[in-house]
């Protein structure tokens, strides 16, 4: 019996056998519908909410162990945390945008009691309310003082009505165009100090869509020292 | 080549085959081989041999910058931008490498975060930490 098992194509064989096995390794037993997921928000919506869907396609029950988001603004859960051979489920993923703006793309980890773990992926369209070009103006400590401008756009179908621009710093003066009158974009100048070093923060105040509240939003000058002054310089890793 | 070996040969072939397709349809492979860093992120190995200034920037929620953050960083994280941005305007000069992180390649927070900086500040060299905070305490430890 044992020289039957020990023939050469009975070796082969099973040898051969043992290749395959140890070749193929185990499928994950979740098949998901989409990895990723796209949705719009509007500049008044806080939040949003997308779903993931997947079916049990192994042969043993999966259980979910954690599920992950990177950011505080998301939070992923499922109806139950178990699913049977060919069993269908969600996972449910809020999404709370806080000043998040334009496109904000988020993966949530999704780990598994078979050792797989899957990272799910939302895109938040996120629309902008305000679109400033730019946001921050500086001047060098070499270039001449000149006037910088900033313009403001509005959100397509908004308009809005600058009403003050504050100053932190009163040696930045401001000003800007069109003044009393609602339009879909502003243009902001800034006039900096002749001399010296200074940092001011904008507080732009303005009404939307004929609204009488008062919104407001920040921007930021600088005239910066001269690049001899000590700059700051990050921590590095130790091999 | 006798007809013995040919067999082994073909056994072995064919079982190389085999776990080469398994390789490329099993999905933790191909998130290893996704794993690259993007154009617009850098890697602690190019940190160590960077030359000027650099400012790090955390962009996780605030709670976890208080619980451990990479040394000298600042927090700037999308919720609480405002009130934060202030801090980075003050020391920022052109110039200076800014390397934005949050926890891991799953976090969208330090892309936001690089991309306003670029968009609306004009910072002129804003990078992502690959692999985020998660990278640096495996590199350096808690």
């Amino acid at each position: 019996m044992l020289r039957l098992v020990l023939t050469p194509p009975c070796l082969r064989a099973a040898i051969a056998a043992v290749c395959l096995a140890t070749a193929v390794p185990v499928r994950a037993a979740l098949t998901w519908e989409t990895q990723e997921q796209r949705f719009k928000l509007s500049a008044d919506e806080a939040s949003a909410q997308t779903r993931f869907g997947f079916t049990n396609t192994g042969s043993q029950p999966v259980s979910i162990t954690e599920m992950l988001a990177g950011c505080s603004c998301a939070a992923a859960t499922a109806a139950k945390r178990t699913f049977a051979p060919g069993e269908r489920g969600e996972i449910v993923v809020d999404f709370k945008r806080g000043n998040r703006e334009g496109e904000y793309r988020q993966g949530v980890t999704i780990n598994t009691d078979d050792g797989v773990s899957t990272t799910l992926w939302f895109v938040a369209d996120i629309e902008v309310l305000v679109r400033f070009d730019p946001r921050y103006v500086f001047w060098t400590a070499t270039e001449p003082r000149t006037p910088k401008h900033m313009r403001l756009t509005f959100a397509a179908g908004h308009q809005a009505t600058l009403t003050a621009v504050d100053s932190s710093d009163p040696q930045f003066r401001t000003t800007f165009t069109p003044a009393g009158k609602a339009a879909s974009a502003v243009d902001l100048t800034i006039i900096p100090p002749a001399t010296a070093s200074n940092f001011t923060i904008l507080t732009i105040r303005f009404r939307l869509d004929g609204s009488d509240a008062d919104r407001e939003l920040t921007a930021v000058a600088r005239t910066l020292p001269a690049k001899n002054e000590p700059v700051k310089t990050g921590a590095k890793p130790q091999p | 080549m006798t007809g013995l070996s040919r067999s082994w040969l073909g056994i072995l072939g064919a079982a190389t085959l085999l776990a080469l397709a398994a390789l490329a349809l099993d999905p933790r492979a191909r998130a290893l081989l996704r794993d690259a860093p993007a154009a617009d992120e850098t890697t602690l190995a190019a940190v160590r041999d960077h030359r000027g200034p650099l400012l790090w920037l955390d962009a996780r929620p605030a709670a976890d910058f208080a619980r451990g953050h990479i040394p000298e960083a600042l927090p700037l994280n999308p919720d609480d931008w405002d009130q934060q941005i202030v801090a980075i305007i003050a020391v920022w000069q052109p110039g200076t490498r800014v390397i934005v992180y949050c926890d891991d390649r799953a976090c969208g927070s330090s892309r936001a975060v690089a991309d306003k900086l670029r968009r609306e500040y004009q910072f002129d060299d804003v990078v992502i930490l690959h692999g985020g905070w998660t990278a640096w305490q495996k590199a350096v430890g808690p």
